[in-house]
């Protein structure tokens, strides 16, 4: 089990909010509006089923995902329920007349929102941490919330139970409220590892 | 690749890998420049180090004036934005990203093809960049750029069309419910027929008097009254369904609703077209107050119609039962007169002169009630009348009574062809025109006619240049015995006018007079073009 201590936490805690602030900016500046990011919540499960999403396992969710490879490694994914997602993208390109599903273009646009907060999370870890990540292009899933972590292709599926690292994501945007959910997915030995970094990151700064 | 030591290498093998390399150099450099797509990679230090022919010919750029460049000093708008940002992290922290053109309107300034020119200024663009590890441990950054404008322009049609489907959709909403509204408000019943002969109520109204609360024969009435179709050939409703006769254009039906209250219906019908099939719409309209009203008029009118009638009966009846003594009267009286004049003395001559012009008198009136009262009881049918004949007629009966000068009767202009009873018409004008001379200098006395045609009537006028009537008697002088003078001053029993005015009403018509005292008077009547249907109606 992941045992952190309460600076443990509150450090990763820290970076990711860096991120976030960061991702904040560059989209409002995008979007020429402002865009606020807050993670009110971080949590870390060792089961897909124990987390909040996993309370409607039938609700269509869009997902955009990047596998990272490093010191330690995964999946990064931004979460929507499907409306929420039509929602944040419309607010962000300010859409009046919605259409009834993602076009082409709200899709790519979403996938870059992903990959902004995605990387900015990421990017922040690895530059406080001194370690560099390797990331994949950002993908984008819509599937029912029950089967979002089955990996498309069987093969790769190694029997380790991931554990999750789960930031609860808030945007607020033209007065207007969207939940959605961050999730680091990754091995007992990846997030030992992050564990490690993050202890040894506190050593150095604080020693 | 692998990191190749050159000094472990002989020269061949050197020059056979370096010959290798450039082929292959080339190979991949001839690709990227036949790619349909954007192809840029940023050295480490920011310079440019590739350029495919894509971007040399979006951007009017060829490689030699880009190479070595910073990427901010080719394009300096992008300075801050987007893109610098993402190969920022893409060369520092080795971060991909995606640059979609809904969130970045023409990220980098290239042209779009020329189809797109006249709507959009910047081709539309989505961007990937992605680290790329060299072999010296340093990272490039690769930009890899599609032209996504047709898509984009696709999206903007379909939301424009969305939107407008959308409006379209309030707009049609508002109206149906508008017109639904007035529909249901209306209180008519309204209903729509199809050639089928299926019938369909519309409104409340139509609910009410065709569905389980209303008549039941209803429906088959209506489908009755509509048109022969090919498919049913429906039963004639029971007689007393029908208030009015089929063919006088007005269609009246009574319904029995189911509460036992009988409504009499005015059913209008009118027809159009749609789905390639006939449909009519039927309006029913609820006339139980007309018809209480018409009811009322018609009970008035028969009361009327009896009263009136019994008094001619009566006036009729005196009049010819009083001739019979009063004949005994004037002729023993005129025997008097004659056989016994200047043989009494003078007092009794006048005496037996007051005597006899009173039966005369008398008989005069009798003789004009009866006329008068068989103006109503005694009407022939209305024909056309010439009123030139009938004034030729006219002109030569007062020739023969010789009781007017030569030329006193003047026509002005031409007078109409009117409909009428032409002995009546006779008479009235007779007596306008010998009242017109009765009340003339007889000298002098002129009476004119003349006519004048309006959009409904005709107007004929006869006037005299004689004493003339005081205003305030313009009513009265037509009612029967009146007069206006001593029977000394102007002979006369006072019904001429009242019989003038009787046979005027008989036509349709009205009657009056414009006078000035001392200059003359002007008597006019009015003629209707057409007849009222009650003046032809009765018999009288």
């Amino acid at each position: 089990m992941i045992d952190l201590t309460e600076l443990e936490h509150d450090t990763i805690s820290e970076l990711i909010n860096i991120g976030v602030g960061r991702a904040a900016s560059s989209l409002s500046e995008m979007v020429e509006q402002p865009v606020e990011l807050t993670v009110p919540r971080i949590t870390f499960v060792e089961r897909f089923s124990d987390t909040d999403l996993a309370k409607a396992p039938t609700e269509i969710v869009s997902a955009v995902s990047q596998t990272f490879d490093g010191p330690f490694k995964g999946e990064a994914m931004l979460v929507f329920p499907e409306e929420r997602s039509l929602e944040l993208v419309r607010s962000l390109l300010k859409v009046d007349v919605p259409l009834e599903a993602l076009t082409d273009l709200e899709q790519e646009a979403l996938m870059e929102v992903g990959n902004i907060i995605l990387n900015a999370c990421l990017g922040s870890i690895s530059n406080v941490l001194g370690e560099p990540i390797n990331c994949s292009m950002p993908s984008f899933r819509k599937r029912e919330s029950r089967s979002l972590l089955d990996q498309d292709d069987a093969s790769s599926q190694t029997g380790k139970k991931p554990v999750l690292m789960i930031l609860h994501v808030q945007f607020m945007l033209r007065q207007n409220d969207i939940d959605g959910y961050v999730l680091f997915v990754m091995d007992l030995d990846s997030i030992q590892m992050l564990r490690e970094l993050v202890r040894r990151f506190l050593a150095n700064s604080l020693g | 690749m692998k990191k190749s030591t050159p000094s472990s290498l002989d020269h061949k093998t050197l020059s056979g890998s370096l010959d290798r390399s450039d082929k292959a150099a080339e190979l991949y450099a001839a690709l990227l420049d036949t790619a349909d797509t954007g192809s840029l990679a940023i050295s480490q230090d920011g310079a440019i180090c590739h350029w495919n022919r894509w971007m040399q010919n979006r951007s009017d750029l060829a490689p030699h004036q880009v190479l070595g460049k910073q990427l901010v000093d080719v394009f300096p708008e992008t300075k801050l934005g987007r893109v610098s940002q993402a190969i920022e992290d893409c060369l520092k922290f080795g971060m991909p990203a995606v640059i979609s053109p809904s969130l970045n309107q023409g990220a980098l300034p290239l042209k779009p093809l020329p189809q797109f020119a006249a709507s959009f200024d910047r081709m539309e663009q989505s961007i990937r960049i992605h680290p790329i590890k060299t072999s010296s441990n340093g990272t490039l950054c690769s930009l890899t750029i599609r032209d996504v404008t047709l898509a984009v322009q696709r999206d903007r049609l379909l939301r424009q069309q969305a939107a407008e489907l959308a409006d379209l959709v309030t707009q049609t909403r508002r109206s149906e419910g508008r017109t639904r509204a007035i529909l249901q408000n209306t209180i008519d019943a309204i209903l729509v027929a199809s050639d089928d002969g299926n019938i369909e109520p519309l409104n409340a109204r139509a609910q009410e008097l065709c569905g389980s609360e209303g008549d039941p024969e209803l429906r088959n009435i209506i489908r009755f009254l509509l048109p022969d179709s090919e498919h049913i050939t429906p039963s004639p409703p029971p007689k007393d369904r029908l208030l009015t006769d089929l063919g006088t254009g007005v269609i009246e039906v009574l319904a029995c609703t189911s509460s036992g209250r009988n409504i009499p219906l005015e059913v209008a019908i009118s027809h159009f077209s749609a789905d390639e099939r006939y449909h009519y719409i039927i309006t029913l309209r609820d006339i139980s107050q007309r018809k209480r009203h018409e009811m009322e008029i018609q009970r008035t009118m028969a009361e009327l119609e009896r009263s009136n009638s019994e008094l001619e009966q009566f006036a009729y009846a005196a009049s010819h039962d009083l001739q019979e003594p009063l004949r005994m009267v004037s002729s023993y009286t005129q025997l008097i007169a004659r056989r016994y004049e200047g043989q009494l003395d003078d007092t009794a001559d006048e005496f037996i002169h007051y005597a006899v012009d009173g039966t005369q008198r008398m008989q005069r009136m009798i003789d004009d009630l009866l006329t008068l009262s068989r103006v109503g009881r005694h009407g022939k049918p209305f024909h056309a009348v010439s009123l030139h004949a009938l004034f030729d007629a006219l002109v030569t009966n007062f020739k023969r009574a010789g009781s007017a000068p030569e030329g006193n009767i003047i026509r002005e202009g031409t007078l109409p062809t009117i409909t009428g009873d032409a002995s009546q018409l006779l008479l009235l004008f007779q007596n306008l025109v010998s009242n017109g001379l009765k009340y003339s200098d007889p000298e002098d006395g002129k009476v004119r006619v003349f006519a004048k045609e309006t959009l409904n009537n005709y107007r004929i006028f006869v006037a005299d240049n004689g004493i003339g009537i005081e205003e305030q008697y313009h009513e009265t002088i037509f009612e029967v015995f009146k007069r206006l003078h001593g029977y000394g001053d102007y002979a006369g029993t006072g019904i001429g006018l009242a019989i003038c005015k009787k046979i005027v009403d008989r036509h349709g018509g009205s009657l009056t007079v414009t006078s000035t005292p001392g200059e003359g008077s002007t008597f006019c009547v009015e003629f209707p073009k057409e007849l009222p249907i009650v003046v032809t109606q009765e018999s009288m």
